[in-house]
């Protein structure tokens, strides 16, 4: 997930905006990835539980009368559809109601105002780790449990190794249509359940993940989903062949040319997906099952439950599965060529213009990742700040990301330009930071505020159940690049880590550089 | 969030059509069938479509958390949800300065917020955190996730930067304005704009009266002055509500607030809304491309009018119906319905889903028609609509951050989280309730919203629907085109 920053418009979806019916004008600033913070949601004052899981509300506070809710509106209430509209030209708000007349301040007087500074930061803490019990089913399936949350929903998922990291020559495509099958089989589970849970199926790099989310009380039936899942492999219809040829035939663009030159010469990530797309073309329904038989059986995989639940209880009823045992094809033995020189690119598109550096991070352990991460978060402020002081701006926005993967894991760092924006100039700035990175040690003050950024992006990133849950089953697939290890180390990387992470692993030779031109739209009158 | 989401919003959909949808590369269409994973004897554990279905399982019964709210000075409140077991902090703070105080000036609003984010990110980068900013139409809503420790500290500093934001100067006020003039050039941010205005349109426009929705930075006449004028005035006397989740040292969080210079004199209220009009139901469609997307996204939002806890009931109601006339013609849809509580506006209902490009236009279709439909009856839905519309109440609270943001626009709207849900079995009771809510939400403006592929979508959603509102990003900020048969078209809109 990228870490966004400096961004002055909304870039949070219609759809999402819609959903949530938050009507939001342009925003002048807002990072939509990582838009949510805290991971979970104790009541503050939590009912009293009565036999048989159900609460009684408390009595309500004195000190919280609902009538001191400004401009409530008790439910069920009428709404005051008769009421005049504010008269023309003067602002509605001018109009005091009596009630709010006749409130009178309740602060006490203060001190003047002492004078701006900036915030003070309280000391950075150790990450909070997530407490999770783990276990290994008799067919070899990776089974872990967690408590996280407190609103009574769960969320299970399933990470199974059937990436794109597992498709060869013979079997382009096919953890996309496999990603579709599955699908397509939840879709109609959820159906048929009524009102059970939700799914989605990601086809990622190296594991299709099955996420779903529901109620608490629908938690047994969720896990028999996830068990169907995982006894594959599933029949299937064409449709799903159909299905992964377009979306893959869709996808591309400047990421995966970009992937393409990062991982160029390693079949299983620098395939790009206009190859695999016509690849699939010309496979067939027993080809997918085979790639299922062969990658996407329990031995392999891992199934995590996390949410408002005893996690005792749900490892439990996760042993209870009896996943069925399944051959493991063995891994590509592929390896990653060794890169001497940058490579590049440049290209037009319909996008604003972005310059992404990218980078494989070749044998990069827990913490060298670690290092990478607020590596890159130390050069994204580093150009902020540079690009703030330029009185002819260009940058829109910098992101970065670590994409933990099998195999080497890739990091990327995308600067988002000003539309008609010159990349020359952001490029020097971005790669003078970068430079800075491997030949000197980080200031003490920049490198805790990175490394509060990156706690704070981390945190983010893991507010829900399903987050966790995520974070937690693909951890168990991926013993060598496991998120939740990576971002426990963030708070102790030191400058000399970070110095030596980022000339191994940021360093200019083994760097890619994608410049995306914005095409530039001509206004009609 | 995740949202799952509107990335890129490309191309000018006029632009599209002009290319012709039929021009576009496409694959064959997906078999109209649900693609099943078949069960067979043998294989209990596959997922099997042919199953005997099952009723949904009883919800508990869940108390809702309970915020805190207090008031600290005139016109500033203060909402706190103590969470110990959170790992952040999110703090919300909305003034009383949305765009709707934009008066003759439209963009200030939109320009204080960028501003004023801009101070507060070099007040608080030191402890790694990010202020995001949005100007609506009711508030500037600054909102930040912190480390527990730093959230008083924080505070503090969102307030004074409130309180010290006092200038603009002549320069860096074109500087802002040539930014945004820039960002005017970029097809997806204009397309994004407009469909936010449709959206505001259509959830206010039958309250012509009371809102005025002008998010748009022009390059009209104003300078510093009304810059400095609309601070004084909105920002920091118009009335403010800080709201904060999480793990909070409610003592500490308290003296951090210093609320001189910000109470308001005028309180903010929300304006009463003018007599709703009548009309015929006017459905909009938004098309708003990501290029070569291979997922859509479909969003239909109706206004309805009615308790809460009825209207939730009612959005569940239609997506069930929707579902069950989708499963007839052989399609699997899931479909995920909110009722947010507008306050005096009503509850706006909104029905989601995904689904590939090829079916999109389908599923507009079905959306767009969910309220129309009168069966299945509401006693045989009961059971299912109780259940998701509980189901739905607890998503508000998944997290810190999703509990903070519904807090923090039910306390500027005015709108309601714990109306009690009633009980499964008074659902089938409140059947004529939910029938009026249903045929209040019908007769009401409909904006339909497709996030896709443009290209192939164009073409049969305006079949399948009967009315395209066309965006033009590229002809211009305001203008909008109609297309299809008995379209009236949209509200006028000032030309830039």
């Amino acid at each position: 997930m990228f870490v966004r920053r400096q961004e002055r418009w909304s870039s949070a979806t219609l759809s999402a905006l819609l959903a949530a019916g938050v009507a939001l004008g342009p925003s002048g600033a807002r990072a939509d990835t990582v838009e949510r913070g805290a991971t979970t949601l104790a009541q503050a004052k939590r009912p009293a539980k009565q036999k048989g899981g159900a609460a009684v509300k408390p009595p309500a506070s004195a000190a919280t009368p609902s009538a001191a809710k400004p401009g409530a509106t008790k439910p069920g209430a009428a709404k005051p559809a008769g009421a005049k509209p504010a008269a023309a030209g003067r602002p509605a708000a001018e109009k005091k109601p009596k009630q709010e007349q006749v409130r009178k301040p309740s602060a006490p007087p203060r001190p003047p105002a002492a004078p701006a500074r900036p915030a003070e930061p309280a000391p950075l803490e150790a990450m909070p780790r997530v407490e999770a019990l783990h276990a290994r089913a008799p067919s070899g399936t990776a089974l872990v449990a967690a408590r996280f949350g407190e609103a009574p929903r769960v969320a299970v998922v399933s990470a199974l190794p059937a990436g794109r990291w597992r498709e060869d020559a013979t079997s382009p495509g096919l953890s996309e249509a496999l990603a579709a099958a599955l699908r397509a089989g939840l879709d109609a589970e959820a159906q048929r359940a009524h009102a059970g849970f939700e799914s989605t199926v990601t086809a990622e790099a190296d594991a299709i993940v099955v996420l779903s989310t529901g109620a608490r009380e629908e938690l047994a039936h969720m896990l028999d989903a996830h068990r169907a899942v995982l006894s594959g492999p599933p029949g299937v219809r064409g449709g799903a062949l159909v299905e992964a040829r377009d979306r893959l035939s869709r996808r591309g663009g400047v990421d995966d040319q970009l992937e393409a030159l990062v991982y160029q010469g390693y079949a299983p990530y620098a395939r790009s997906s206009s190859a695999r797309a016509e690849g699939l073309g010309k496979l067939d329904e027993a080809s997918l099952v085979g790639f299922a038989r062969r990658h996407a059986g329990a031995t392999g995989a891992a199934i995590a439950v996390v949410g408002a639940i005893d996690p005792a209880e749900a490892l439990e009823a996760l042993q209870r599965l009896e996943l069925p045992a399944s051959g493991v094809a063995a891994p590509p033995t592929d390896s990653l060529e060794e890169q001497t020189n940058q490579r590049s690119a440049e290209l037009e598109s319909d996008g604003s213009g972005s310059l992404r550096f990218a980078w494989a991070l070749r044998g990069a352990t827990e913490p060298d990742v670690a290092a990478v991460m607020v590596a890159l978060e130390l050069v994204a402020r580093r150009i902020e700040v540079a690009s703030r002081a330029d009185a002819r701006r260009a940058l829109r926005r910098v992101e970065h990301r670590v994409d933990l993967r099998t195999g080497p894991s890739m990091a990327e760092l995308v600067l988002e330009l000003d539309a008609g924006a010159e990349p020359s100039r952001v490029r020097a700035l971005a790669e003078e930071s970068l430079s800075k990175l491997g030949s000197e040690a980080a200031p003490p003050t920049l490198l805790d505020e990175a490394k509060r950024a990156s706690v704070v992006d981390a945190l983010a990133r893991r507010a829900e159940p399903v987050d966790v849950a995520r974070q937690l089953a693909r951890d168990a697939l991926r013993p060598t690049a496991r998120r939740l290890e990576v971002e426990a180390r963030l708070p102790e990387v030191g400058a000399a880590e970070l110095q030596t992470a980022a000339a191994r692993h940021l360093g200019p030779l083994t760097r890619t550089l994608v410049v995306e031109r914005a095409r530039r739209t001509e206004l009609r009158p | 969030m995740s949202l799952s989401q509107l990335r890129a919003v490309s191309l000018a959909l006029g632009v599209v059509l002009a290319l012709g949808c039929g021009s576009t590369q496409r694959l064959e269409p997906t078999a109209p069938g649900p693609e099943v994973l078949a069960a067979t004897p043998k294989d209990p554990g596959a997922l099997a479509a042919n199953a005997p279905e099952r009723a949904p399982a009883p919800r508990e019964r869940w108390a809702a958390p309970e915020p805190r709210h207090e008031k600290l000075a005139d016109a500033v409140g203060l909402s706190v949800l103590r969470d110990p077991s959170a790992e952040l902090v999110e703090l919300g703070f909305a003034f009383d300065a949305g765009s709707r105080r934009d008066g003759e000036h439209p963009g200030l609003a939109w320009l204080v917020a960028a501003e004023l984010c801009e101070r507060l990110a070099g007040r608080v980068h030191r402890s790694g955190v990010r202020p995001r900013c949005s100007a609506a139409p009711e508030a500037i809503v600054l909102r930040l996730s912190a480390l527990p420790g730093d959230a008083p500290e924080l505070t503090r500093a969102t307030l004074q930067a409130a309180r010290t934001l006092t200038a603009l100067d002549e320069r860096s006020l074109r500087a802002r304005l040539s930014r945004a003039d820039d960002d005017r050039l970029e097809p997806r941010v204009l397309a994004e704009r407009l469909a936010l205005r449709h959206l505001m349109v259509l959830t206010f426009a039958p309250h012509p009266a009371a809102w005025r929705f002008a998010t748009d930075v022009q390059e009209g006449p104003f300078g510093t002055r009304a810059f400095q004028s609309f601070v004084e005035r909105h920002l920091r006397r118009g009335g403010l509500e800080i709201v904060a989740v999480g793990p909070i040292d409610l003592e500490a969080l308290r003296a951090a607030i210093d609320t001189r210079e910000l109470a308001g004199r005028e309180r903010a209220l929300l304006p009463a809304p003018g007599e709703r009009e009548e009309r015929s139901a006017r459905r909009k469609v938004v098309l708003i491309d990501r290029g070569r997307a291979a997922d859509t996204s479909i969003t239909c939002s109706r206004l309805a009018h009615g308790a809460i806890e009825t209207v939730e009931l009612a959005a569940q109601v239609a997506a069930l119906r929707a579902e069950r006339a989708l499963a007839a013609k052989g399609i699997t849809a899931r479909l995920r319905a909110r009722a947010t509580d507008l306050g005096a506006f009503g509850v706006l209902v909104t029905l989601h889903t995904s689904t590939s490009t090829e079916r999109a236009p389908t599923l507009a279709s079905a959306l767009d028609e969910s309220f129309e439909l009168e069966a299945p009856p509401i006693a045989a839905l009961a059971a299912e609509a109780h259940a998701r519309a509980t189901d739905a109440r607890r998503e508000t609270w998944r997290s810190a951050a999703a509990a903070a943001d519904a807090l923090l626009w039910a306390t500027v709207r005015g709108g309601s989280l714990d109306a009690p849900l009633p009980d499964a079995s008074d659902v089938v009771a409140l059947g004529p309730s939910i029938e009026q809510a249903l045929d209040d939400a019908r007769r009401s403006d409909g904006l339909v919203a497709i996030d896709g592929d443009a290209a192939v979508l164009a073409a049969p959603a305006a079949a399948a629907l009967g009315v395209l509102d066309l965006l033009d990003p590229r002809r211009g900020m305001h203008r909008l085109r109609s297309v299809g048969p008995g379209t009236r078209s949209a509200p006028e809109e000032a030309s830039p």
